[in-house]
């Protein structure tokens, strides 16, 4: 079942195109990964999808066609950067999510809370960049959502956070659901990845399995990364 | 676990398990991680996960029971002839690479009694 | 969804709503000191009423404009654009919370000063004067003194002027990052965007003001030196001032609704 589709999906600033016709279908019970160098069109892409920018050209169908609004119910989207008000604790974000979201679980929040060691009391603006980076994958994964968009989740972020960060994401992936991360550090994604799409200047230039693709190219994706964007 | 790159990932953790059935570290009948756990302790997709096991399973390493998950196979022969299979694979490669730095055959078996011998003397010594 | 809306806005506003409350408090002792010292220090009174009057009018106007600005500018408005609610109803969340702010805040200026006004006459008048004074004003300015109908009429327009210049201000920032997104200096454009609304509105209600007789009243006051209060019919123009700034207040609302759910770029 395919959860998301994008037809020719375009965003340009300025006249300066930042995503470019980008055809991608995402299928239920896949981790997908987005893959590119910083200005690729990563960003843009997942923005679009969640409602934060609105398609200069092309298509999206979230689900069955759901409204705009709708589909904000079943997108997950995890931006790059915190994006928690600064006046809210670890406790209050839960809250937020509890009375704006359906799917958002207060049981699987606290478990993830105390796995990412972080306590409810903590202040939002006391938190360290790694913290909130925590917190981010924890209130995101909290939700039952549809469709999980990780812009960057391990961006500044030591090894054992990372492994925790990994953890939470394979927990939460599902015959129902489809989870799309975006990264530059391909060594580290590649295992977990069943498919890739490579974006470059914003075009779609490679996609496909991530074990076929390894098979047929006889190189990891990594490899395989380094000579597109060499 | 660090990853070969260019092998698939699925054939790397299969010998992965394969290699703590020789070694003792998962016995016949040992109930296996489910497929999500198995994800979780090798960094890797559920999907390759549940292929692993697929796998295994036409290989006929493990077996599903329904409802209950999955198990090393019961058949002692079957490990039996994986660590046969263990052993002859890094055999192969062991003499491959003698081979390559231009040893013979006699040579080769030559450098393994010594080793061998040297080995023991040494155990020996501990114990004594 | 509004009320949840509304909530967080609340928890969100704390901080500026207990800064604003303290000093309100603040100067208010101050007030309250001035009048009881009394001789010199009434001009510290004077001087703190129109710190009050004028601190109410610019935080009403402003918190509600910046806590919008500031959701559309900095990344934590994500947390508040993400979730599944439509342009209208965040616009909508924005706007009443301002309103209810507005009124609030005038309610609370209302009582204070009724409450230092009688304290004043307590202080220095007795009874007897400020009856006298009383009806010495209603006798004499009989024909000027508005009704209570036209008091309330009247208050009722400002309030609706006030709150037009929020939705205003909540129209142009929403533009800047609609319309305008790609430009660079966003924020110079809202501000100028702003003046030319208001330019705008104020010629717009002009010229709708000008067929119900606007100019010759206009003239007629100032000609005229004397009683033109028959004449001049003052309710007229606050009945169309309300109507006019209701539909500018809904103008501006949908408008910025259905911009910030077609077009936003965040």
């Amino acid at each position: 079942m395919i959860l998301l589709k994008t037809e020719k999906l375009t965003k340009t600033f300025g006249g300066k195109p930042a995503v470019y016709e980008v055809d991608a279908e995402f299928e239920a019970g896949k981790l997908y990964g987005l893959l590119g160098p910083n200005g690729s069109g990563k960003t843009t892409f997942m923005k679009m999808v969640a409602g934060l920018f609105y398609p200069t050209a092309g298509k999206i169908t979230v689900m069955d066609g759901l409204s705009k609004t709708a589909s904000k119910s079943k997108v997950a989207y995890m931006p790059t950067e915190p994006f928690f008000y600064d006046y809210m604790t670890v406790k209050t974000v839960g809250d937020f999510f509890k009375d704006f979201y359906e799917d958002f679980d207060p049981e699987w929040y606290k478990e993830q809370i105390e796995y990412m060691q972080l306590t409810p009391d903590l202040r939002i603006r006391a938190l360290s960049s790694g913290m909130a980076a925590k917190l981010k994958v924890a209130v995101t994964m909290s939700r039952r959502a549809s469709i999980y968009m990780l812009d960057e989740p391990l961006n500044g972020i030591d090894l054992v956070a990372r492994d925790k960060i990994i953890t939470s994401i394979i927990k939460r992936s599902a015959p129902d659901n489809t989870i799309i991360i975006s990264s530059h550090l391909i060594d580290i994604m590649e295992n977990l990845l069943d498919e890739v799409l490579f974006l470059k200047d914003g075009r779609t230039v490679l996609k496909g399995n991530a074990e076929e693709t390894r098979e047929k190219n006889g190189k990891s994706i990594a490899d395989l990364y380094k000579e597109v964007y060499a | 676990m660090k990853y070969e790159s260019s092998k698939p990932i699925y054939l790397q953790v299969m010998d992965s398990l394969k290699q703590r059935m020789v070694t003792g570290d998962l016995r016949p009948g040992d109930q296996l991680p489910s497929v999500r756990l198995l994800a979780i302790e090798y960094d890797i997709n559920p999907n390759t996960a549940a292929r692993v096991y697929k796998e295994l399973e036409l290989e006929g390493i493990c077996f599903t029971k329904r409802g209950e998950g999955t198990f090393v196979t019961e058949d002692p022969d079957l490990i039996r002839s994986l660590k046969e299979q263990t052993a002859k694979s890094i055999v192969k490669k062991f003499i491959k690479e003698m081979t390559g730095l231009g040893y013979d055959k006699f040579e080769i078996i030559q450098k393994i009694q010594k080793e061998g011998d040297e080995n023991d003397s040494i155990e020996n010594g501990k114990t004594d | 969804m509004i009320a949840k809306l509304l909530k967080y806005e609340l928890l969100r506003r704390k901080g500026p709503l207990t800064a604003f409350a303290v000093i309100f408090i603040v100067l208010e002792g101050l007030l309250l000191f001035g009048l009881f010292k009394g001789d010199a220090w009434i001009g510290l009174s004077i001087f703190m009423t129109i710190l009050l009057i004028g601190g109410t009018y610019v935080f009403v106007l402003l918190d509600p404009i910046i806590s919008f600005y500031s959701d559309i500018k900095n990344k934590h408005g994500y947390m508040l654009f993400l979730t599944p609610v439509n342009g209208y109803q965040i616009v909508g969340s924005k706007a009443l919370f301002g309103f209810i702010q507005m009124f609030v805040a005038g309610a609370i200026l209302f009582l204070t000063f009724v409450l230092n006004s009688k304290l004043t006459t307590h202080l220095y008048f007795t009874g007897t004067e400020i009856e006298s004074l009383w009806n010495r004003i209603s006798h004499d300015f009989k024909d000027f003194l508005p009704t209570l109908g036209q008091i309330i009429q009247f208050l009722v327009m400002v309030l609706l002027q006030w709150f037009n210049v929020i939705m205003m201000g909540i129209f142009a920032i929403t533009l800047n990052k609609t319309i305008f997104s790609d430009n660079r200096h966003s924020f110079l454009l809202s501000l100028l965007m702003y003046v030319f609304l208001y330019v705008i509105i104020q010629t717009v209600t002009v010229a709708i003001l000008a067929p119900f007789g606007l100019f010759g009243d206009m003239l007629r006051v100032q000609t005229s030196n004397g009683s033109i209060q028959g004449s001049l019919n003052v309710g007229k123009y606050t009945t169309l001032g309300m109507i006019l700034n209701a539909f500018y207040i809904l103008l501006f609302y949908f408008l910025s609704g259905r911009f910030l759910h077609k077009r936003v770029d965040l």
